[in-house]
């Protein structure tokens, strides 16, 4: 009941900021939230929810395969397409937690009996993908779930770097960086504008946004181990300089944020931030990470910021450990830098004091 | 305007029709980080960023000489460390958090200190006597430590010494035999920590610790009885079954006496999983699995239906 009170006065102090044309929906925001609050369950029942989906889906495909189901390309491919409609069908009609996790298990399921009834089929790998890939798109089109949309927009950065990968195109990976970077920062910096765009979009966001953030990840998680995929280290510094572009034009936002605007200050905060990311010009893994951090933090988005300090841990370890210089000339530079952020820190300190004494 | 979460924001903003300048100055307002909040942030990163790389270019550099060092400065430095540690963990000044954390990591580096003489005397003895001479020395600390997270690190210490002492030299153990160890050992410390807790109001006993080890012992039981239900018939397996059976059926009694479900949810998972592992059993016809995925699916339904409910219930009490 506290929590009606409280809606009821947020939508008050909307109605006074916006004026007379703010026209709502009270019946429907309140079932909505007469809907949380009944589907709300402890983290032990959502973990039993999402293991009974798991091992259901898992014996129902025991018995179909006792049934000699799959002996025929064919039935695997019917099998497949039907489960990726029954999931898409069962998230849009039923909201219980245990339809919800059954139909994740079910929507995955029915992906990997689709791409395995295709290419039993002998279908090309180029199509193959590139049906996995609408397939993908249409349910987001169709059906507005978290899950599900989650898993198809992974599932669509996933397509893209296995047609990278399968025509050993590797140029492109720098085009998968930017495009994923640059679209994950516009969807993280236009927050407003997209979620009152319509409420399609509107539940899309927080799918796609998680979604765009872990395809990033994995795009940086593969260039990095390349040697085991065998690609070639050329132009590794595109990726870098581009991803650069986009930590400076967030360090400008955040100056602005922070009420920095003295022109001396501003240069010499951009100068030192080149400085030290260009250390990493041959890691644009390490600039990935720094820009999911930053973002995260900059909406106050802690999913994404607990992943992005997780990310930067890995790859930066993964990047000294990789190195191929000596164990004595890698302890000199990490102790340097070592200071070198302990002087930085020891600066906002002392600035922090400052204006606090002010 | 009271608390507003980014929830309450995109649930009007869906149902209304407010204005992108409106959502966007709410967003900046009420949930975006502020410059106070920045300056936190650079603040912290830049002391972690300093300290890590830092303490990492030490290491390094121990790691780099490491080979050409005098096998007397190799245990004499962890030695030391050891010293210092417990040293900080001694200091009357020091606020207790910093003093388990210091003890934490002097256990810690007991066991380096026993990994580093192995390597230099190449004692190549089997695993479990590192392990079992690691338990045994922190067993002080630990005790009078009252530290959750080094008690949890003591517990998978015996753990390990327990299966790591069944693989290399009681080779005559089954399988089911060593769960049923394992079970024992684990349900003893857990009902040890769950009396402890409740007799004695001086100490609290956090929830994740005990519930940490109460998964773990489930788990290990889930693991053994299924495993037993596919192979041949021994002792071992009737008295894990039997002792599960009292175990679990106490278990939930103790669960509706204190209100919490963590107990109940883990038990009905394990039995649902065991029940399907005996189904699965019973026959080798395709319509034995179908009517396990049903079972699946039915039985966690049921079980989480009664699940949310009895927690509504007590939440309304």
């Amino acid at each position: 009941m506290n929590r009606g009170l409280n809606i009821k006065e947020i939508i008050q102090s909307v109605q006074s900021s916006e004026g007379e044309n703010f026209q709502y929906n009270e019946t429907a925001i309140l079932a909505e939230y007469q809907k949380k609050e009944a589907n709300t369950s402890s983290l032990a029942i959502k973990i039993l929810s999402i293991f009974g989906g798991f091992f259901a889906t898992q014996t129902f495909l025991g018995f179909l395969a006792l049934m000699r189901l799959f002996e025929s390309e064919v039935a695997i491919l019917t099998t497949g397409i039907i489960f990726i409609i029954a999931a898409i069908w069962l998230n849009k009609t039923h909201d219980k937690l245990i339809f919800d996790t059954l139909s994740i298990s079910t929507y995955v399921t029915g992906f990997v009996l689709l791409g395995i009834g295709l290419s039993g089929l002998n279908v090309e790998e180029n199509p193959l993908i590139f049906i996995i890939l609408v397939v993908s798109l249409l349910t987001i089109l169709v059906n507005q779930t978290y899950m599900l949309s989650f898993i198809a927009v992974i599932t669509m950065a996933g397509c893209l770097l296995a047609f990278i990968i399968f025509n050993k195109s590797y140029e492109f990976f720098h085009l998968y960086h930017i495009s994923i970077a640059y679209t994950l920062a516009y969807l993280m910096l236009n927050e407003a504008k997209i979620i009152t765009f319509n409420k399609e979009l509107s539940k899309l966001y927080d799918p796609m946004r998680i979604g765009l953030i872990f395809s990033l990840l994995f795009g940086l998680i593969i260039s990095v181990n390349r040697a085991v995929f065998e690609m070639p280290t050329s132009f590794i510094w595109l990726s870098s300089v581009l991803l650069l572009i986009g930590v400076m034009y967030l360090v400008s936002q955040i100056m602005k944020r922070m009420n920095i605007t003295d022109k001396k200050q501003q240069i010499i905060i951009y100068i030192l931030s080149v400085l030290v990311l260009s250390s990493t010009i041959f890691a644009p893994s390490i600039l990935g990470a720094i820009l999911i951090m930053l973002l995260s933090f900059f909406v106050n988005y802690k999913t994404g910021l607990v992943i992005g300090i997780t990310a930067l841990a890995y790859f930066v370890s993964q990047y000294y450990y990789d190195l191929n210089l000596t164990l004595l000339v890698k302890s000199i530079i990490l102790f340097s830098s070592g200071i070198l952020f302990i002087v930085f820190f020891l600066f906002t300190h002392k600035k922090h004091i400052a204006n606090e004494k002010v | 305007m009271s608390k507003i979460t980014r929830e309450d924001i995109y649930t009007i903003s869906q149902n209304s029709n407010w204005s992108e300048v409106g959502v966007r100055t709410v967003l900046n307002e009420k949930i975006y980080n502020s410059s106070a909040d920045w300056k936190q942030f650079l603040k912290l990163l830049f002391i972690s960023l300093g300290v890590a790389f830092s303490i990492a270019g030490i290491i390094f550099f121990f790691a780099y000489n490491w080979a050409s060092l005098h096998k007397f400065v190799k245990i004499g430095l962890i030695e030391g460390l050891v010293i210092v540690a417990t040293l900080v963990a001694l200091l009357p000044k020091v606020n207790k958090l910093v003093k388990n954390l210091a003890l934490t990591s002097a256990a810690m580096l007991v066991g380096v200190l026993f990994a580093v003489f192995g390597q230099i005397y190449q004692t190549g003895a089997n695993a479990y006597d590192f392990f079992l001479g690691w338990t045994l020395f922190i067993t002080l600390w630990v005790l009078i430590s009252n530290f959750a997270p080094l008690w949890l690190i003591y517990l998978t210490l015996i753990n390990t010494t327990l299966i790591l002492y069944a693989e290399q030299v009681a080779h005559d153990w089954s399988f089911v035999y060593i769960t049923l160890l394992l079970f024992i050992l684990n349900t003893l410390f857990l009902v040890f920590f769950v009396f402890l807790g409740r007799k004695i109001s001086t100490i609290t006993i956090p929830n994740w610790f005990t519930n940490i080890i109460a998964l773990a012992a489930v788990f290990i039981t889930t693991i053994g009885i299924s495993v037993g239900i596919f192979s041949a018939n021994e002792v071992s397996f009737w008295v894990l079954l039997l002792l599960t059976a009292i175990v679990f059926g106490l278990a939930v009694l103790y669960s509706l006496k204190i209100k919490s479900i963590f107990y109940i949810s883990i038990i009905a998972f394990s039995l649902i999983v065991i029940i399907s592992a005996f189904l699965t059993n019973l026959t080798d016809e395709y319509f034995m699995f179908l009517f396990v995925t049903l079972f699946i699916v039915a039985s966690v339904t049921l079980v989480i239906k009664n699940l949310m409910d009895l927690q509504k219930k007590w939440s309304n009490e």
